[in-house]
């Protein structure tokens, strides 16, 4: 994958696909919003190519720009395609919403990390950075004994969020120790050395890893800054 | 649970003024953020106390740089006589040169020695020699060793280019067929190879070198015309008043001292063969506070009374006692706790606990007792723990096994 407007795109796509998929846990009808690689430089959300976005396209969605779905799929399936821009619709406002509660923390760190996860699977330095690792990461919230979401490497080999909590014993743990905290975190508000020293939030196990995918998910946020 | 309020208050000043409040190996995130203090007041013997007052017995000895204890009366006697006369000046002070007698007459294969004032300052410079002798580019390390701050070696994520490393060749700790491989494929062309006297990595146990380990690498080198650099700056001074070296029966053609040198005064030096003599002349080397008379003096009172005392016995006796008594007290509560590496700086592996999750929850039910041992770090012996402080140790590591038995129930 090149290493610029593709990654970029994909990692987008990927983010809104698991935070549409966090947001909507409680109802099982919204479509599944999977991205796939469409043309060249075209990505589909869902196998049925009914809402396509060019590279471009998706990356003026990120930053909140105007940006329309390719006119010549979404014609062939104008219900499916509403319907899907429906839920891209509800996304975006909802992740503007900043409401401060369990549900958004959820959202904001399945956006965040599945990008995270991206650039961990195809971003030349993130990928060296990790070697060998393979997970599980799990985040939680203080005084809440399941995890809020786990990062892992899935049975392809790639890494990528789960909501199931992890057969195995986690790698490494962070929990928050509010749900304010976490989003701050998310928007890359707290300094990890000073948030983790200051008890924002605690950190358990192999700590090496934890300091990889930090670093992984700054450089993802630095060329996708989360601007809501 | 022990008071850290001053402690969280000077973190939050610093934080705004310095970045990540503290940093590198003492930043509260690679340790034990909300059971360690932030910051210290004083410290004495084998023991030191934070700002909030908090006593702690010491496993850690600034990170090895203190070896005869904290403030020892000797060491700071010669340093007060020295300070008084000044610390730095346009010309260096006698004591460089006495100091560069007494080293070259301690370790054995040393002709010369320079000073500077970290590790990292001088283990770049000694791989510089390196290639200033041999005028070939790659440098060979094992896999996880530490080696300092510099772009070649450092362990943190940020700041790096893809050519800082690429005359740089790993091969896992004592897996002798990768470092043959790597002679083989580079062929005329590794100026140096950089090994620790032992594997000692953060995050995993120690590794002592296998049998045959040192002759091997020994031998590459001089078939292929490589300098064999010891890095010997974490345990220098804690295996043999000699050099580590002694300890393994090996002869390096460089080494590379500092923590235990000073005694917790800041110094490094690098001590060298006949034969690279002239190279080393020939590679820049100076800092602006280098010439330290201050420190000198402390690294000269140091080694004296090492080389007196013999100081590395001791704290391998000190040590040994120590483990083998912390891993019998483990095995009462059932756990399977191994001391890795040599006993004078050991680091405490649960059998299974790959992830940490165990000694980093012991460590912390330890640190309420005021016992300082790090999760993730060798820890160090020094000449300052007497037997009254290591038992005492002892029953209140008893304590923390207690409440670890307890809390896992």
């Amino acid at each position: 994958m090149d290493q610029g407007t593709s990654l970029q795109a994909w990692a987008v796509a990927r983010s809104i696909f698991k935070g549409c998929s966090a947001l909507s846990r409680r109802s099982k009808k919204i479509p599944s919003l999977e991205p796939h690689n469409c043309e060249v430089k075209f990505l589909s959300f869902g196998p049925k190519e009914d809402v396509v976005f060019s590279e471009e396209n998706i990356l003026n969605l990120h930053k909140g720009s105007f940006a329309l779905p390719e006119f010549r799929f979404w014609i062939k399936y104008p219900f499916s395609a509403f319907q899907k821009i429906k839920t891209l619709q509800k996304f975006g406002s909802y992740l503007k919403s900043k409401e401060e509660n369990l549900e958004y923390l959820i959202v904001l760190l399945a956006t965040c990390l599945e990008a995270t996860a991206v650039y961990m699977n195809h971003h030349a330095q993130c990928m060296k950075l990790l070697g060998n690792e393979k997970g599980p990461v799990c985040f939680f919230l203080k005084d809440i004994d399941d995890p809020l979401i786990t990062l892992t490497m899935n049975v392809n080999a790639c890494w990528d969020t789960t909501f199931e909590t992890p057969e195995i014993e986690p790698r490494v743990k962070l929990s928050f120790d509010s749900i304010n905290t976490g989003i701050l975190s998310c928007l890359g508000q707290i300094n990890p050395l000073v948030g983790s020293a200051l008890g924002n939030y605690q950190v358990e196990g192999y700590l090496p890893l934890m300091d990889k995918v930090g670093y992984c998910s700054r450089l993802t946020a630095r060329d996708l800054p989360l601007t809501i | 649970m022990r008071s850290q309020n001053k402690s969280e208050i000077l973190f939050k000043r610093a934080s705004r003024v310095i970045p990540g409040g503290t940093y590198g190996h003492i930043a509260p995130a690679s340790g034990l953020p909300r059971h360690f203090a932030h910051f210290c007041s004083t410290g004495q013997g084998a023991f030191f106390q934070d700002v909030d007052g908090n006593e702690w017995i010491d496993f850690m000895c600034a990170y090895g740089a203190v070896l005869h204890g904290y403030q020892h009366p000797r060491i700071e006697e010669a340093v007060e006589k020295q300070r008084k006369l000044g610390s730095i000046f346009n010309h260096p002070n006698e004591v460089v040169v006495e100091l560069a007698e007494k080293l070259t007459q301690m370790v054995d294969f040393a002709s010369w020695s320079v000073f500077a004032k970290n590790g990292s300052d001088l283990t770049t410079w000694a791989i510089r020699v390196a290639r200033e002798q041999t005028k070939r580019s790659l440098v060979v390390k094992a896999v996880g060793a530490y080696h300092g701050v510099d772009a070649w070696c450092d362990p943190g994520l940020g700041g790096r280019i893809d050519s800082d490393r690429s005359d740089v060749v790993e091969f896992e700790w004592n897996k002798l067929n990768q470092l043959e491989d790597i002679f083989k494929k580079s062929k005329n062309k590794v100026a140096a190879v950089i090994l620790t006297p032992y594997h000692h990595a953060a995050f995993a146990p120690s590794e002592m070198p296998i049998e045959g380990f040192w002759s091997q690498v020994r031998r590459l080198c001089t078939e292929n015309g490589s300098l064999l650099i010891l890095d010997d700056v974490r345990a220098g001074w804690r295996l043999h008043e000699g050099g580590s070296h002694r300890f393994f029966n090996f002869t390096p053609d460089m080494s590379v001292f500092s923590k235990a040198l000073g005694n917790g005064y800041a110094i490094s030096a690098c001590v060298g063969i006949e034969a690279v003599k002239g190279a080393a002349s020939e590679v820049f080397l100076t800092g602006s506070c280098w010439n330290d008379a201050v420190a000198m003096r402390a690294a000269l009172t140091s080694i004296t009374m090492c080389e007196e005392k013999n100081v590395p016995q001791s704290v391998m006796k000190k040590g040994q006692f120590f483990c083998e008594r912390l891993e019998e007290l483990a095995k009462k509560f059932n756990y399977s706790l191994k001391m890795t590496g040599p006993p004078s700086m050991p680091y405490p592996w649960f059998e299974g606990d790959e992830n940490l999750f165990l000694i980093q929850k012991f460590c912390q039910l330890a640190s309420k007792q005021g016992l300082y041992f790090h999760p993730h770090h060798n820890w160090f012996i020094s000449d300052a723990h007497d037997q009254k402080s290591l038992e005492r140790a002892l029953e209140l590591a008893g304590r923390a096994f207690e409440e670890l038995d307890s809390s896992l129930v």
